[in-house]
């Protein structure tokens, strides 16, 4: 009866570590039992399950395991940490700019607004610089709890600018809300969940790396407020003695042309990881934040007064995706993200199917 | 070194041990402090032997069970003798540290300043 038992609980554990250890645990157990035991005991339970998750997790968290997608995962950690710090950098350069806003503004700003406007990201940003730097230390555990008390506080802002709008908060709530969300939970997943960012870089590679690390801080600077300011003459803002269709135009032209630098990012990442087979399938995680971020560009960039057809062709269904605050609706965010996600993970099926194919008839052949 | 990996490492510097043994000599060298149990232990010597620490030394029947060995490989030893030497340089410093601190006895009965003393008796 309780050897039953026993044995019920060991079938928690992998098919391969019981092959092995099947027999050896039960004889320890057997052995350990108190006269007259029936069942387990719930701390022999407890132990029992423990053990079999952390053997489960093991391949996953050292990467040492047949499956692509920790070292995927990792890749696609490093990635949104690069962004996430390059996204820290443009917010840097912009706060000249967000400070001179409220000079433009109709109504008086009070302190408090100014200050959240100009200054209201700046510690979220901080946070991720600081993570980096542990990451980059070798301090993982730390990196991981850090990212995800820094998420979990986003995912706070987030909830409370959707449900409780008040209006102060409206601006930092849909900075938060924006594409850095699903940026955020991508790297917060690598950290916990994979061999982590840092690996991630080593698996790039060091060219590879400086490339794309480069690219993100020189996209981020051109694509700053001051950029718009040296390409246009004046701020990406409400400016008086400006006619309304000008600055409409400039706008307008702004952003099509953050959705070209975008396609050449993507292209970049493309052509650093479609070659492995981990690399396609970061690809694929980082789908997850590019989906919302095409999607906003395309709706500011392609509006239905100016393109109408290219709006329509572009987002065919991305309703529900702007949210009232100007930023992204999070839920939608996140489902058209992970919509994405399948649609790729398809397309990489399919590349790989000439390959594995191949592999399967070398294995059926007889040497 | 977390604190189980010590105490099986420890379990089989002394030799070769099965998943009883290695528990029982635990529980004796912790004082009997620490009970592992068989979901701890094998989770911990998976690890271990996926870092070549310790590696299975043989096996046995016993009344029908199978009772695998395990050994401590030499990269265990030396990561068992780092953690020892580490260990040994903590406590040096600690008890040197203990050492030089008054003591209490020795602040309750050191002699008062005179002044004071002669004030107080005035």
């Amino acid at each position: 009866m309780l050897e039953a038992r026993y044995r019920r609980l060991l079938t928690l554990y992998p098919a391969a570590h019981r092959a092995t250890h099947e027999r050896e645990m039960l004889d320890l157990l057997l052995s350990t039992a108190r006269p007259g035991q029936t069942r387990p005991s719930p701390a022999e339970i407890a132990d029992l399950v423990t053990g079999a998750i952390r053997i489960r997790l093991r391949p996953v968290i050292s990467g040492d395991g047949p499956s692509a997608w920790p070292a995927a995962l990792a890749l696609a950690g490093f990635l949104a940490l690069l962004q996430l710090l390059a996204r820290g950098v443009q917010s840097l350069i912009n706060i000249p700019f967000q400070a001179s806003v409220s000079d433009f503004s109709l109504a008086a700003w009070s302190t408090q607004q100014k200050l959240v406007f100009t200054f209201g990201t700046g510690p979220y940003w901080l946070a991720w610089a600081g993570i980096a730097v542990l990451v980059w230390r070798g301090r993982r555990g730390t990196a991981a709890r850090a990212a995800c008390t820094v998420t979990g506080v986003q995912i706070v802002l987030v909830l409370a600018g959707k449900f409780l709008r008040a209006h102060d908060f409206d601006w930092l709530a849909a900075s938060m809300a924006s594409s850095s969300l699903p940026l955020a939970l991508l790297a917060t997943a690598s950290l916990a969940a994979s061999p982590g960012p840092l690996h991630g870089a080593r698996l790039v590679g060091r060219v590879r790396g400086t490339i794309l690390a480069a690219t993100a801080v020189v996209l981020a600077a051109g694509l700053s407020s001051e950029s718009f300011v040296l390409l246009f003459g004046h701020g990406p803002g409400p400016y008086l003695g400006l006619s309304p269709e000008a600055f409409f135009h400039a706008l307008t032209t702004w952003d099509r042309l953050q959705l070209l630098e975008m396609s050449v990012a993507s292209v970049l990442v493309l052509a650093a990881l479609a070659r492995s087979r981990e690399g396609r399938r970061a690809v694929a995680l980082l789908t997850i934040a590019a989906v919302p971020a095409w999607g906003l560009l395309i709706d500011v960039a392609f509006p239905t007064a100016m393109g109408g057809l290219a709006s329509t062709l572009l987002t065919p269904s991305m309703g529900g995706l702007i949210s009232g605050n100007g930023g992204a609706d999070p839920s939608w965010s996140i489902t058209y993200g992970l919509v994405g996600f399948a649609l790729t993970m398809l397309c990489v099926r399919l590349v790989e199917l000439p390959t594995q194919s191949r592999t399967r008839r070398r294995e059926q052949t007889p040497a | 070194m977390q604190e189980p990996t010590f105490l099986i490492l420890t379990a089989l510097a002394e030799g070769a041990r099965h998943g009883y043994g290695i528990i029982s000599d635990i529980e004796r060298i912790s004082d009997g402090r620490t009970r592992m149990r068989a979901g701890t232990l094998y989770a911990a010597l998976d690890r271990l032997q996926a870092e070549r620490l310790i590696a299975s030394d043989r096996e046995e029947v016993v009344d029908g069970r199978l009772r695998r060995y395990y050994r401590l490989t030499e990269d265990g030893a030396a990561a068992l003798a780092a953690e020892v030497e580490a260990l040994r340089r903590r406590t040096e410093v600690a008890a040197r540290r203990l050492a030089a601190r008054p003591r209490l006895g020795d602040a309750m009965f050191a002699p008062l300043p005179t002044g004071r003393l002669s004030g107080g008796l005035r």
